[in-house]
Order: structure tokens, then C-alpha cells, then sequence
């Protein structure tokens, strides 16, 4: 793929307000974009719409000039996949077959996974670092666990664009930083990732640009040290941010983003 | 004082981790095999069996003739071969029909609570059959009526969840529940109306099921709609999985979830109408099955699907043998499963651990 590209997308539920509005971007292979914004902003449904769970009102997802919002499902999971939020299965799935189930995409509709499938899978479980939990029961895994599991199943499904709603929750800072290196590795190798996230700091450390949405529309979108200040933040949080800045060799580099403390104020 | 160390545990390789894995499999596979065979040679037992006792031999001996296309030469064959065969094949058939769609019906609604009845199809169905009963008293017509109102309740089913927004899922269960209550109201209405001398009784008799009428006539619809629906049911077992995980993981996933939920719930739909038409109202089969299976393969539908329909198969050919042979006179077989289903089910969940294939 070269390419991801959202035009004027616009998504509302039934008889509610707009949660969507006119959303335009684009993300180029290689790219690790973050999406940025205060709780309700639209990320998750930003994800579902780009992703075919939800089909916008207006709008349009092209990949490459290719419209996904009326694809095939099984066609358009080729080239996008979603790592969604919360999950527990109602059945005891183990963490294998849950990666496993990336492969979907993948196989007819009376097909079963056949071994490439499982080494596929195998692989994705091991780059998460969790290959000793294969046999277990998905829902008995921690919080952390469960994520990463969803991540290696999102891995799994080989998409040439992968979405990951908010991948750094429930994750201890090691996995936080081992997860987001792998997804800047992968996507050097040519394939594109965004990330919803409520960390401007792991922003800071690992995006290639950050989007910033507030009330269902972009607010910014650019490189993370251009959208990433203390007055853009601030004003998409409605809460007073500021931004810690580091020398290195001579050059001034954005380290942290902090909220500010009444208190410290004036 | 000092403190006992826990106990060190060397933690698990990766390599170990997935020998495990692949050991565990191995295992269930043996299982696996064991259980979807049990139904033949319970099925050979369950011909000797009954008020008339035959010898294994002896029912080996009419099979043989009847498959080298020999008649009938003594009475213990024509029982064999008239009466206790055919009910036996219509045992396993309704049984895998139940067990099976009530696993399907598991899965799609991702509720291990939901049985074969959750559309309202069986009660449909007991509607269907007692109306005709109570119009015609004919048993044939019966199984039509029965059959017909089955798919018809779930057709409205479905038609009621047809709503804007919501939780398709959470609509398609209420709509069935109301649907299934509406015909369970139709049928009390027909009840009343019925004679209570003849009439009554004989719709009684059908509405707590029972295979004691079944003859060759009944087999080949019911085979051909449960040869199709399973082998439907199976090739899509793994994607079960990923429709189990809800509507939209399995989009996100690349399953057209629609198409597929419909064909599931149709498919599963008829098998339950099929079984109901020849069996009568059969409870706790489509409920007690899945879940049996679940703590014998686990939750993953590969496995577990076509242990449902080996599981069902057999768990009704045993009840059913019971039911004509344990007493006097012969037990209906709703009453039956439900007396024999229920304690299986309360101990089931008495050792029910999460792995086991439950969530928390």
C-alpha cells in the first residue's frame, strides 16, 4: 500500500448528535500516526468507521483509490485491521486460538486455518513476547496480557493498515515501550499503524505525526512537535498542559507533556 | 518464626509452553475421535434392548440379512428392523440436531444459556402440532404443522428484530422470546379448546415428545435435513469462533456477519424444526449438550461442534432407550431428558471451572 486516505467522513447514532464531522486525513505507509483527544472526542468511532464496523453517513475510506467503505468485508480486513478496546470473550478461548482468529481475513468461509495459519499465528503470539501463554484461557489472563494477546491477533491478520484502540492501557511501562518498538519496526517495513491514545508522551516518543480530534473533527494534525505544545494541548483538553523541553546537543526537544496543578499556577 | 517459602516454579519456555500445547491436543484428539464413534456401537447395544430382549448376535445377524438385501425371515428381525431401528436412527438424528444447534445457537449469540428454543421455534412448533391435532388429529399432519410453525416463529423472530440501531443480537433474543410466549399462549388457547377425552390427551402426548411413533416414513426428510444442516454447521466451525466474539470484532475481522449470522440461525432454525417434528417438544438437550461438550473439548468450535452432534446423538439414543425399556409403561421423552437433564446440568455447573470453556 502507499496510501490511507479519510475524506469528510461524517458518523452519527441514530437521532443523536454528530460524533464525526468532516474528518480528513491521510497516512502513508511507513507512517505511525497517533490520534490524540479528550474522552468522547470520536477516536473509537473513528476507528470502527475506518475499519468497516460502523459505515459512515458521508465520506469516504479509500486505500490506494480503493473505496473501503464499500467493500467486502473479508477483502477490506486485507487491508485494514482493528485491534479493538475492551475484550472478554464469553467463551474460554486459549491465547492461541484468539491470535489465531486474525486469520479470518485469510480463509474462505468453509475454511479452517491450515498450518502456514497457525505459524502465522505462532509467530504473532512470540512477537508479543507471550508464546508461554499459548494454551491458556484467554480470559484468565491479566488485563496486560489480554492486550497484548489482541495486538498479536491484530499482527496476525497481516493488514496493510492496523488500528489500535488505545494499545498502551493496562500495559506496565516495559510492555508500553516493547509493544510501540515493535509497531515503529513494523512499520518501517512498509506497513502503516494508528494508534488512539491518551498519552501525549508516548506521542512524543514514538509517533511519526499526531492527529488531534476534539468534538468529532480534527483539531490539529501534523508532526508531533508541531501539534504536540502546551497551547494546542490545552486547549483540546480544556485543561492548562505544559510541555517539559530537554537539550539535546544544543537542540530543544519536547521530553514531556505535564498536566499543570492549580496550585502552581501564576 | 520464620516464613514458609512458596513453592518455586521453573518458569515455562516458550518452546515447553507450545510442546504443552501440542501435547494437550494430542490428547483431545484421542477424546475427540472416542466420542464422535460412541454413537455406533451404542446405537448396536440399543436394538437388543427393550420389552422383547434380542441378543447382540442376534441383532447383528437381522442387520446382516437386512444389508444383503435378504427379507425378513423371523420376528426378532422385523422388530429389529421395523420397529427398533428406525426409532434408534431418529434418536441419533433429532439428538445431533438438538446438541448441535443449540452449540451454534451458543456460539452466534455468544451466551452459553441460550438453547435450540431461543427463536421461539420449538414453541412455534408445539403450536403448530397441536392445532393440527386438534383440527385433523392426524400425527403426519402433525409433524407438517409442527414444522412449519417452527420456521415461522423464527421468521417473525427475525422480522420483529428488524429494528434501526440497538444490538441486534439483544433485539433478536427478546423478539424471540415474545415471539416463543405468543405461541405458548396460542397453544394453552388450543388445549382449551380441545376435547379433553380425545383430544386433549393426544396433544398433551406430542406437546412432552417422544420417538414411540416414529417409523421409516419419517426417516429420509429428517436424515436429509440433518445430513445438510450439520455439514452446514461444520465447515463453518471455526468461524463460529470469530462470530462468537461479537458483531464487531468479527466485521473488523473480515466475516460479513450478517449474511453469515442469518445462514446460522436459518440453518440452525431448521434443524431444530425437523428434530421437533418427529421428537415432539424435546427440552434441555439443545442446553445441557453444548456445555457437556465444552468441558470434554473445550470452548473451540473445531472441536466442539462436531462433538455436539455426536454428544446429542447419544445422549438421546440412552434417554430413549430408558424411556421405552427403565419402566412399565413407556415416560415421555421431554419428560425424561428434563429428569435426567437437569442433575446432569447442576453437576456440570457445580464443576464448571472458567477454563472449562466459561467466563468468568
Amino acid at each position: 500500500m502507499k496510501q490511507l486516505r479519510a475524506q469528510n467522513l461524517a458518523f452519527a447514532f441514530h437521532h443523536g448528535r454528530p460524533v464525526l464531522q468532516d474528518v480528513s486525513f491521510e497516512v502513508a505507509a511507513n507512517e505511525v500516526v497517533y490520534v490524540l483527544g479528550p474522552n468522547g472526542c470520536g477516536k473509537s468511532t473513528l476507528f470502527n468507521c475506518l475499519s468497516g464496523v460502523y459505515t459512515p453517513q458521508a465520506g469516504q475510506v479509500l486505500l490506494d483509490g480503493a473505496d473501503l467503505t464499500h467493500m467486502a468485508a473479508r477483502r477490506r480486513a486485507h487491508y485494514i485491521g482493528l485491534v479493538p478496546q475492551n475484550h472478554a470473550s464469553a467463551f474460554g478461548y486459549s491465547a492461541f486460538d484468539m491470535v489465531l482468529m486474525g486469520r479470518a481475513p485469510h480463509l474462505g468461509m468453509f475454511e479452517t486455518p491450515g498450518r502456514a495459519d497457525q505459524e502465522a499465528a505462532n509467530a504473532a503470539l512470540d512477537a508479543v513476547g507471550l508464546s508461554h501463554l499459548a494454551a491458556r484461557p484467554f480470559n484468565e489472563l491479566s488485563g496486560g496480557e489480554r492486550r497484548l494477546v489482541t495486538i498479536a491477533r491484530g499482527l496476525a491478520q497481516e493488514s496493510d493498515v492496523l488500528l489500535l484502540d488505545e494499545p498502551d492501557a493496562y500495559l506496565d511501562p516495559k510492555n508500553q515501550h516493547a509493544v510501540q518498538e515493535m509497531i515503529v519496526a513494523l512499520a518501517r517495513q512498509g506497513r502503516a499503524f494508528m494508534i488512539s491514545s491518551h498519552s501525549p508522551n508516548n506521542a512524543l516518543l514514538y509517533a511519526d505525526r499526531v492527529i488531534l480530534l476534539k468534538d468529532g473533527h480534527v483539531a490539529a494534525d501534523g508532526p508531533p512537535d508541531a501539534v504536540l505544545t502546551a497551547e494546542t494541548l490545552s486547549a483540546a483538553y480544556d485543561a492548562a498542559m505544559e510541555v517539559i523541553y530537554a537539550s539535546n546537543n544544543g537542540v530543544q526537544q519536547a521530553r514531556a507533556v505535564l498536566p499543570v496543578r492549580p496550585e502552581r499556577r501564576g | 518464626m520464620t516464613w514458609p517459602s512458596l513453592p518455586r516454579t521453573r518458569p515455562l519456555s516458550a518452546a515447553d509452553a507450545l510442546a504443552a500445547l501440542k501435547d494437550s491436543r494430542a490428547d483431545g484428539r484421542l477424546r475427540f475421535w472416542f466420542l464422535l464413534a460412541l454413537p455406533v456401537p451404542l446405537a448396536l447395544l440399543a436394538m437388543a434392548f427393550g420389552r422383547y430382549e434380542i441378543s447382540p448376535g442376534g441383532v447383528l445377524q437381522a442387520l446382516g440379512h437386512a444389508l444383503s438385501g435378504q427379507p425378513a425371515t423371523t420376528a426378532a428381525e422385523t422388530l429389529v428392523l421395523q420397529v427398533r431401528l428406525p426409532r434408534i436412527l431418529a434418536a441419533l438424528l433429532v439428538g445431533s440436531a438438538l446438541g448441535g444447534s443449540g452449540a451454534a445457537f451458543q456460539g452466534i449469540f455468544k451466551n452459553p444459556l441460550v438453547d435450540s428454543n431461543i427463536l421461539g421455534v420449538t414453541s412455534g412448533a408445539g403450536f403448530g402440532a397441536a392445532l393440527a391435532l386438534l383440527l385433523t388429529g392426524s400425527l403426519p399432519l402433525a409433524s407438517l404443522a409442527a414444522f412449519v410453525c417452527g420456521m415461522a416463529a423464527v421468521l417473525l423472530a427475525h422480522v420483529g428484530a428488524q429494528t434501526r440501531g440497538g444490538s441486534h443480537t439483544l433485539m433478536l433474543t427478546l423478539s424471540g422470546i415474545l415471539v416463543g410466549s405468543f405461541f405458548s399462549a396460542l397453544t394453552s388457547l388450543v388445549k382449551i379448546l380441545a376435547d379433553p377425552l380425545s383430544e386433549l390427551p393426544a396433544i398433551t402426548f406430542w406437546l412432552l415428545g417422544g420417538l414411540s411413533d416414529v417409523t421409516w416414513r419419517d426417516l429420509p426428510l429428517l436424515a436429509l435435513i440433518v445430513g445438510l444442516g450439520s455439514a452446514f454447521l461444520i465447515a463453518i466451525r471455526w468461524q463460529l469462533n470469530v462470530l462468537s466474539l461479537g458483531d464487531r470484532e468479527a466485521a473488523a475481522l473480515g466475516l460479513d456477519t450478517r449474511r453469515m449470522k442469518l445462514a446460522v440461525i436459518g440453518v440452525s432454525a431448521l434443524l431444530t424444526a425437523a428434530a421437533v417434528a418427529v421428537g415432539g417438544v424435546i427440552g434441555w438437550v439443545g442446553l445441557v449438550i453444548p456445555h457437556a461438550g465444552r468441558m470434554l473439548v473445550g470452548p473451540d468450535h473445531r472441536r466442539l461442534l462436531p462433538v455436539t452432534l455426536s454428544l446429542g446423538a447419544t445422549f438421546l439414543l440412552v434417554i430413549d432407550t430408558l424411556a421405552r425399556t427403565a419402566l412399565p409403561r413407556e415416560v415421555p421423552l421431554g419428560v425424561f431428558t428434563g429428569i435426567v437433564g437437569v442433575p446432569v446440568l447442576f453437576i456440570l455447573l457445580r464443576k464448571a471451572r472458567t477454563g472449562a470453556g466459561w467466563a468468568e
